[in-house]
């Protein structure tokens, strides 16, 4: 009987770890530049359509994309920044949301042009394999995609900890005015933090394709899911969203 | 006193709407429109005109005059539909009086969640994600409950004698005076809240509230007057949308396309005032016909799918799809016009397109005058 408990355990843990970091993401952009993105989903959906489209059509398996994706979402992120985040950073919070529920119906409508409204599934060889742990089922492709997830985050946190680019970005989630008077380009910030969001949800993304369909309206599912979990670690705080996703899911 | 002479051209447009299902099967209207958009095709576009219209004008309460952010008004749509439908199939009551049962019962909810969020304070995009979160409950609850038909939804019973007391028609015409008719009282009404107290007070908790709330404006209690005032207006559209299509289901209706539907219009026209939802919803019906009869509704026939998976080459299976692409590809092209608008507004003309026009009416106006002197 308590098999199914432990089942429910570890599935959830493992997805636990994506949705963390899609929530990790979010947190990023709101945390930084103060704007909650309502189009976090649709930059997700994209990201599982880039892991769909390479293994249709390119026969790549869905994980070998991602060194490639990593730098392409983060400068899908950088231009959206530059062209349509840019002109309403320090607006009201009202302006900001509409933004950003302007580009979600655009990406969803966008996605529903280029790749239609069916439901695309992959079917991986390994797609469905699974080995045993403690008496339950555990599936490859979600391990995978917690280890991927976990890896992120954790290179995401090496990245802040670390750097003088993520002390600076830790710099401007404290304080914006305290960051600009000690030198930092907060305009510079925004770009690398927005882009890094982006990438972030789209690795999530991509990472969650082998077992996961995508159709142009799966986004706001995973913004949904992700302003819970930020909303129960803490907006703007980093260190608050790991546990959180795992209280989600138990 | 409204003076007619400043309206004059809203008159006119009124004018014209009331006598336009008498021209919509003449010979001219046939030819002056595009093909499939005349009798009873057109009518279906103004009152889906109207209904957005009407739509807009209860959200700009709350999120345009107001100012509070809400993308869940799909929620009180939904919840208005489903009761008086309710009441319509288990007790008899008929849709007439059941729209304001919905409204009741829709008010004390938008109320009930006013309370709850103001009370703890919340403002901003925190009250924006509540009402999100309550969308979404609303949602999974109507999906779930075997009573209201969950996941299949609602049929509403059709009868050949219906009458008029079952807010059932043959012809689309009187249900395009009904909406007509809604749109104008929801007009009347927001009219009504500008140029009140209430209005002027709301006025000011937009433009700060810390201000207002220091000068005794009581802010607390406007703001959950003005959710529940909302949710009210949109609780009565939920009865016409349940009416008019004659069949409800929660996941075509409490989802959060149609909560930013709902917004679009009012953001688009000019949240906070009273004209700006109407303009707005005329400007997006508008724009989604025009797409729909330039690229027919979208879609070549290819599927997508097949076409990945056929034995071809890589570069046979790009120039499929770029055949594909050119044929409108899998739709949605008036979805991506309304982000496109969204983003353009916000962006551009931020308060909405009719502000915007009167702006730059007046400026003509002054450069007018000094041009005469």
């Amino acid at each position: 009987m308590y098999e199914v408990y432990i089942q429910a355990l570890i599935s959830g843990l493992l997805i636990g770890g994506v949705y963390a970091l899609v929530a990790v993401g979010l947190t990023l952009i709101f945390g930084v530049m103060d704007i909650i993105n309502f189009a976090h989903g649709e930059f997700l959906m994209f990201g599982m359509y880039s892991a769909f489209f390479a293994s249709a059509l390119l026969a790549i398996d869905p994980y070998f994309i991602i060194p490639i994706a990593l730098p392409v979402f983060f400068a899908v992120g950088w231009l959206v920044h530059g062209t349509l985040i840019r002109p309403v950073v320090g607006k009201s919070h009202a302006i900001q949301i509409l933004l950003t529920l302007g580009l979600s119906l655009f990406m969803q409508a966008l996605a529903q042009f280029l790749f239609s409204a069916d439901f695309q599934s992959l079917q991986l060889d390994y797609g469905s394999s699974t080995f045993e742990l403690f008496g339950t089922r555990v599936s490859y492709t979600k391990l995978a995609a917690f280890v991927i997830s976990v890896g992120m985050c954790g290179a995401l946190w090496a990245f802040l900890q670390g750097t003088d680019t993520g002390k600076a970005l830790r710099a401007c989630a404290e304080e914006h005015e305290g960051a600009q008077a000690v030198g930092i380009d907060l305009n510079r910030m925004y770009k690398v933090a927005f882009g890094l969001g982006i990438a972030c949800v789209a690795i999530a993304g991509i990472a969650m394709r082998p077992f996961f369909y995508v159709a142009p309206l799966v986004g706001p599912k995973f913004t949904l899911v992700a302003f819970v979990i930020v909303v129960l670690g803490g907006l703007a705080k980093f260190r608050g969203l790991l546990p959180a996703p795992l209280s989600w899911v138990s | 006193m409204i003076r007619l002479r400043d309206h004059w051209f809203y008159l006119v447009v009124l004018a014209g709407l009331i006598v336009l299902p008498l021209f919509t099967d003449s010979d001219f209207v046939t030819a002056v429109m595009p093909s499939g958009l005349s009798g009873s095709a057109l009518l279906h576009v103004f009152i889906l005109m109207f209904f957005f219209a009407f739509m807009s004008q209860s959200w700009n309460i709350i999120g345009g005059f107001a100012g509070q952010l809400s993308i869940g008004h799909a929620a009180f749509f939904g919840i208005g539909a489903y009761t008086s439908t309710i009441c319509y199939i288990h007790l008899g009551l008929s849709p007439w009086l059941g729209m304001f049962v919905a409204a009741g019962f829709t008010a004390m909810i938008g109320a009930g969640l006013g309370l709850i969020s103001f009370h703890y304070g919340l403002r901003g995009p925190f009250f924006t994600l509540v009402t999100v979160a309550f969308a979404e409950i609303t949602r999974l609850i109507l999906l779930h409950w075997n009573f209201v038909g969950a996941a299949n939804g609602i049929l509403l019973p059709y009868s050949r004698d219906a009458g008029f007391w079952d807010f059932q028609f043959n012809g689309k015409e009187p249900y395009y005076y009904i909406a007509l008719v809604m749109m104008l009282c929801s007009i009347a009404l927001v009219a009504w809240v500008a140029r009140s107290r209430f209005g002027y007070y709301l006025h000011a908790i937009r433009q700060d509230e810390d201000a207002a709330e220091a000068v005794g404006v009581p802010t607390k209690r406007c703001k959950i007057q003005a959710i529940a005032l909302s949710a009210a207006l949109a609780g009565l559209g939920g009865t016409f949308y349940a009416q008019y299509t004659q069949y409800i289901v929660p996941d075509d209706m409490v989802v959060g396309r149609v909560s930013v539907e709902i917004l679009l219009g009012t953001v688009i026209g000019g949240a906070g005032t009273i004209m700006g939802p109407i303009v707005g919803a005329f400007i997006l019906i508008s724009v989604g016909e025009a797409t729909r009869v330039i690229f027919e509704g979208g879609g070549t026939g290819i599927s997508l799918t097949t076409l990945i998976q056929s034995d071809v080459g890589l570069a046979e299976k790009f120039s499929g799809y770029l055949a594909y692409l050119a044929g409108g590809g899998g739709g949605g092209l008036a979805v991506l016009l309304y982000g496109v608008l969204l983003i353009a507004v916000v962006l551009g003309m931020p308060g909405g397109v009719l502000p915007w026009l009167t702006r730059k009416r007046k400026s003509f106006a002054k450069s007018d005058k000094k041009g005469d002197s």
